[in-house]
């Protein structure tokens, strides 16, 4: 074939965009006026000072509290169950704030993200109504029971088991990097329950509980960060009982349970705002006269965060719409994740440490965090494997 | 808020069906564009839309002129729709200024009609209509040129007074340009990383390439996320300087995008992507030659980070959040 009739072969018809034009309803402007003032007189009353990647790290029980009395915490929720029979567009609204804010919000984000969602969806009657009001008061916090020690980005090849006993479920097995799994009550953990050996098909044959971390039989292992901080732990299950109402959704669906719960995971505004608190600071560190250079950085950066924040709310919408956006979630956290660590990187050149305490903890804050914008929740080239699926290559 | 579907497609099939490899480069070859096309987008009404009907236009939204734009763009049209949609809807909204040469219904509408927005204009000569300037006549021509996609432009020897509205119109009408090229420069590294073999199988399978084309796809999506925040803010009308702070930060975007799309594309396509034999290139040197049209990244990133700097961290936030503007 001549190189002429290759370059011939077209695609000259515009593919329809992923990503459907998304606004957030005006509707939630009052909700979001309202978590402002709230979030300023908490500040002004020194019940917390701004940090960056506040969602794993600033685990404070006591805030998660107020925010669950203020009602600011399973606003998606049915009210059947305690919740506030909102949408998940005022929770976006609700979590956007927080996280540019800064507040300390790790003790209730598992729970009020992902478990509460998980749980009303797939759970039994007994383990709603035992467990969604203390969620929605911010009393009852959930852990993420997913990776182990040779299942990270390959998460199907999990050994943890779960087998049959009276009224219930013998579990046993490792899982790590749980974060604040020793400051939470819960976690929904996923195991095998039919072996592999029996399947053989190593999506096949998983399924979800719900467990208690502080009951017999559970040894919770703190793992330190670089930064000398903890939030990862390392949890082992020797013979741990669940009871049958813990059961989360179907026997053998694990896999599948589990899929849908990184799409909500994947999705939000925590995978581009965990440095918000930097990029406002940055703003008043190097002062309303800036050099060209020093403003076109500030402006590049903001840029591009309010491109991402468009389509975070394009597949909020979708997914609000009842949508599966799981090509798109991925595509915005590898975008987000790579602008919250390039924000750490800017930070430091255009006010070198030293000139502010305030600011410097910011910085290492976002420094020292780096590696895990781009690791958690699936890693930046899983992600990419995913788009790139999408897109037929793969 | 999004452009009319008819619309839509009908502007699609109508360049897929003009814009060939060949009539592109032939009008390129004449340092002109393509008269045939422009003839065929004016029997549409193509070139007036976004224009009141009551003042000569084609009646639609901006939506639906930006869907233009980016259509032109995807397809690398070979005519100045895009310059001429701005120019027209600036003409009939600006009769009580000056920079409008009579206000009301004017000579060039419906022709090709191009905005005077600094010293470099493209597609001057080309044009029948002159926006920004009392008496084009008198403006004297320095030197004439071609960009890096051959497009023609001239260097006037002084520099008009400019209005800044007319360089944002301008520049916010690139980025979407942008958005439709980036988009098409993906659409054309997916197909070619799926026939191009090597080693046995097509190249697309290495996955080193299949992260270039996540990246790439993603470069896109971004640029057009940032021309629509502009586009729905000004459709709104929101107050103060939000709209040009808006179009700032999607030339910023677009602009910037063109480095990482460009570079990835071209080294996902290898030596024959660089000729030109291949089309890629007639996306790449238009990519290459808006992103410095009507402002750098550079320059529209210290236009929006002084803005920025100035009013204090306590308004970045507000300002955040109110693009996209909240729908009903």
């Amino acid at each position: 074939m001549a190189v002429s009739d290759i370059t011939r072969q077209t695609v000259d018809t515009m593919p329809s965009l992923s990503f459907p034009p998304g606004a957030l309803p005006a509707r939630t402007e009052t909700l979001r006026a309202n978590v402002r003032a709230f979030l300023a007189s908490e500040i002004a009353g020194g019940s917390f000072v701004p940090r960056c990647d506040t969602w794993l790290s600033q685990h404070d029980p006591a805030f998660s509290k107020k925010l669950g009395s203020a009602g600011f915490l399973g606003l998606p929720w049915p009210k059947e169950y305690g919740g506030h029979g909102l949408s998940a567009l005022d929770r976006f609204v609700v979590v956007e704030e927080l996280l540019a804010h800064g507040a300390p919000i790790a003790a209730h984000w598992v729970s009020d993200r992902q478990s509460g969602p998980s749980i009303l969806k797939l759970g039994t009657e007994q383990a709603k109504r035992e467990l969604i009001p203390g969620m929605v008061a911010g009393e009852i916090f959930f852990s993420i029971g997913m990776s182990e020690p040779d299942a990270g980005s390959d998460l199907a090849n999990i050994r943890s088991t779960a087998t049959r006993t009276d009224g219930g479920w013998l579990l046993n097995g490792t899982k790590v990097w749980t974060s604040q799994a020793h400051n939470n009550h819960y976690f929904i953990v996923l195991v095998r329950t039919t072996p592999l050996s029996e399947t053989g098909v190593k999506h096949q044959g998983m399924s979800q509980f719900i467990m208690d971390l502080r009951g017999p039989g559970v040894d919770i292992r703190p793992i330190r960060l670089l930064s000398g901080h903890h939030h990862f732990n390392e949890v082992v299950m020797t013979d741990v009982f669940v009871p049958d109402h813990f059961q989360l959704g179907e026997i053998g669906h694990g896999w599948n349970q589990c899929l849908g719960e990184l799409a909500i995971e994947r999705s939000g505004p925590e995978r581009y705002l965990s440095t918000f608190p930097l990029l406002s600071a940055l703003i008043d560190a190097v002062g309303p006269d800036p050099s060209t250079e020093a403003a076109a950085a500030i402006g590049t950066l903001v840029a591009r965060l309010t491109a991402l924040r468009r389509l975070c709310i394009s597949v909020a919408v979708s997914l609000d719409a009842g949508h599966e956006p799981i090509t798109e979630a991925a595509m915005v956290k590898d975008l987000g994740t790579q602008l919250e660590g390039e924000i750490g990187e800017i930070a430091r050149q255009l006010v070198p440490p030293g000139n502010n305490d305030v600011f410097d903890r910011l910085i290492e804050d976002a420094v020292l965090s780096a590696p895990g914008y781009t690791l958690r929740g699936g890693t930046n080239e899983i992600l990419r494997g995913i788009v790139a699926r999408s897109l037929g290559v793969r | 808020m999004r452009a009319d579907d008819l619309l839509v497609e009908t502007i699609d099939r109508l360049f897929a069906e003009h814009c060939t490899p060949e009539r592109i480069a032939a009008a390129e070859a004449q340092g002109s564009y393509d008269h045939q096309l422009w003839e065929a987008l004016e029997e549409n009404g193509l070139t007036l839309v976004g224009v009141d009907e009551n003042r000569g236009g084609s009646g639609g939204t901006l939506h639906d002129a930006a869907a233009i734009m980016k259509a032109s763009g995807y397809h690398a049209a070979p005519v100045p729709l895009a310059d001429s949609l701005v120019a027209a809807r600036l003409m009939t909204q600006s009769s009580s200024k000056n920079s409008s040469p009579d206000g009301g219904s004017l000579p060039g509408l419906g022709g090709v009609n191009v905005a005077l927005a600094g010293r470099r204009i493209p597609w001057f000569e080309q044009a029948s209509g002159v926006m920004g300037f009392s008496d084009p006549s008198i403006l004297t021509i320095e030197r004439v040129g071609k960009n890096y996609a051959g497009e023609p432009f001239v260097v006037l020897a002084s520099v008009p007074p400019a209005d800044q509205n007319v360089r944002e119109q301008l520049a916010l009408a690139r980025s979407i340009q942008m958005a439709g090229a980036l988009q098409r420069v993906s659409d054309l590294c997916v197909q070619y990383a799926m026939e191009r073999e090597q080693f046995g199988k097509p190249i697309g399978k290495q996955q080193i390439l299949q992260h270039y084309l996540a990246q790439i796809a993603g470069e896109a999506v971004t640029a057009q996320a940032a021309a629509d925040n502009a586009v729905d803010l000004m459709v709104v009308g929101v107050p103060g300087d939000e709209v040009t702070l808006a179009i700032a930060a999607a030339k910023v975007v677009s602009s910037r995008a063109v480095g990482t799309v460009n570079k990835l594309a071209h080294q996902l396509h290898g030596a024959i992507g660089y000729t030109d034999e291949h089309r890629l290139q007639l996306w790449t040197r238009r990519l290459w030659a808006w992103r410095d049209d009507f402002g750098t990244e550079s320059e529209w990133g210290a236009v929006l980070g002084s803005a920025l700097t100035s009013r204090g961290s306590s308004a970045l936030w507000p300002l955040v959040t109110s693009w996209p503007p909240a729908t009903d």
